[in-house]
């Protein structure tokens, strides 16, 4: 890690390519530096592909979801980061970009945390927002 | 109770900078012994693996939706 302590994001899908064994997302993890983390934004996007299932097929995906959110840190969004999304917000819209909300919200988290770079599938929307570095897997 | 504890330059200057608006340093410390304690993530590996593909594939997709739609219109209330 190039920072003491700076780590990288995991997003959303590369959390569920992760669980799911999915070669890519497996390969990579091999490769990061140290300890990672993700933001509360992500976990509430999981939740909702799981509570989408039936009820009674919640059970073990929550279980072991919950399990793997034990083994790293989850970034909460506090005023901070919210003072951050705001900015990149109000500054996209200046240039009449667009990026999805949730998004910003992950990025101004990411960058309020000092951390290193956001994991992602997504990098056309994450690398307009700047400044946050984007891997992809 | 506090303590004093003295660091070299060069890891004041890394506290420092991953220092937050209204931390101190024991919070920075503390973030940082917390985060180093975390279990490796390859534990987890292919967790989902033996779970039915349809399920799946169905938690994937409404996960996606959720960044793609963040705000729902509410239907009925």
């Amino acid at each position: 890690m190039e920072k003491g302590g700076a780590m990288v994001v995991l997003d959303t899908t590369f959390i569920i390519h992760f669980l799911r064994n999915g070669k890519n997302a497996v390969e990579k993890s091999r490769s990061l530096p140290g300890p990672v983390c993700t933001t509360r934004i992500n976990v509430f996007e999981v939740l909702i592909g799981i509570y989408s299932q039936k009820a009674e097929r919640q059970g073990v995906a929550l279980e072991t979801f919950n399990a793997f959110l034990g083994s790293l840190n989850v970034l909460e969004l506090d005023a901070t980061s919210a003072d951050e999304a705001a900015r990149i917000s109000a500054e996209l819209n200046k240039k009449g970009q667009t990026v999805h909300a949730s998004d910003i919200l992950i990025a101004a988290i990411a960058l309020a945390n000092k951390e290193d770079a956001i994991l992602t599938q997504n990098v056309k929307d994450f690398s307009r927002i700047g400044a946050l570095k984007v891997e992809t897997y | 109770m506090a303590r004093a504890i003295m660091v070299s330059d060069h890891v004041y200057g890394e506290l420092t900078e991953l220092k937050k608006e209204g931390d101190s340093y024991t919070k920075v410390i503390d973030r940082l012994i917390h985060a180093q304690a975390k279990k490796d993530i390859l534990q987890f590996a292919g967790a989902w693996k033996d779970l039915n593909k349809k399920d799946l594939d169905l938690i994937e997709k409404e996960a996606v939706q959720a960044r793609k739609t963040p705000w729902r219109k509410v239907e009925r209330w």
